[in-house]
């Protein structure tokens, strides 16, 4: 089982609390009505699928309830980092990507 | 086998949301100071706030406080939100020096290093639960009714596990 961060309440709790909720940063469109099909059915549908690195969501469902992200290696299935919801992606120093 | 479980008698309960927990009123209409941090307690005069949420809290108290504490709420400038869940849950209380073995079979987290007069949310047996810590052997858990039979039951194979444990030693 995982162990992740939770950023609010900086605590270390087992996988079981929380709930995967896909990538992060994906920013919702301004103005759908603008957008072809094409440029909508890409931030609807098309994800990354990284191998290494990846920016995701995840909630602390069974603990205080908030949304956060998660920088975890896809490979190794290591959580590298944690931060709070609406705090831009942060860079990995070397160090802790590996 | 030194631990035991009992179901308690119905009690007030109110989820208080607000972005401010130190609005002006917010102390007198719940009749106690709400803790900041995430896993603490505020107990006062028959009432206990524990922080679950950055905004969150749940609040037990007297089941006839219930509309009092809602309604002067309402009263605020800043809003302040209470829905009363007292029955959407049922409480049961572990007692003993064997109670964080008893939690330990079905909480993924370390229940011994909830401190007492701490609290938290979080699993038992998939289930999800609200732990509050009242002294080094006595746990209470709040847990939605309609789960209730399922955690007594779990709660129950333990209680017989430990029996048989205990046998086990003894022989
Ligand atoms: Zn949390």
């Amino acid at each position: 089982m995982l162990l992740i961060y939770c950023p609010y309440c900086e605590e270390e709790r087992p996988e079981a609390e929380f709930t995967y909720a896909g990538q992060a940063h994906i920013v919702r469109p301004g103005n759908p009505s603008d957008m072809s099909d094409d440029e909508f059915a890409a931030f609807l549908f098309m994800r990354d699928n990284a191998k290494g690195v990846h920016a995701e969501r995840w909630r602390h469902t069974h603990g205080c309830g908030r949304f956060f992200n998660v920088l975890r290696d896809t490979v190794t299935d290591k959580i590298l980092m944690t931060y709070k919801a609406g705090e831009p992606r942060p860079a990995l120093s070397t160090e802790a990507a590996q | 086998m030194s631990v035991t479980v009992k179901e308690l008698a119905p009690v007030g309960r109110l989820s208080v949301r607000t972005e401010r927990a130190d609005a002006e009123g917010l102390v007198d209409a719940l009749g106690l100071e709400l803790p900041q941090r995430i896993g603490t307690r505020a107990t006062t005069g028959g009432r206990d706030a524990l922080c679950v949420g950055p905004d969150e809290w749940t609040v037990t108290l007297p089941e006839v406080d219930c509309a009092a504490v809602i309604a002067a709420l309402d009263e605020l400038d800043e809003p302040a939100c209470a829905v009363d869940i007292s029955h959407r849950e049922t409480t049961f209380a572990i007692e003993g020096p064997d109670g964080d073995t008893l939690l330990s079979m079905g909480c993924p987290i370390d229940v011994t290093a909830i401190e007492s007069g701490a609290g938290t949310r979080t699993v038992f047996a998939d289930v999800p639960v609200t732990l509050w810590r009242d002294g080094p052997t006595l746990v209470r858990m709040d847990v939605w009714r309609s789960f209730a039979p399922q955690v007594r039951t779990i709660l129950e194979d333990g209680l017989g596990e430990l029996a048989a444990q205990q046998k086990l030693r003894a022989a």
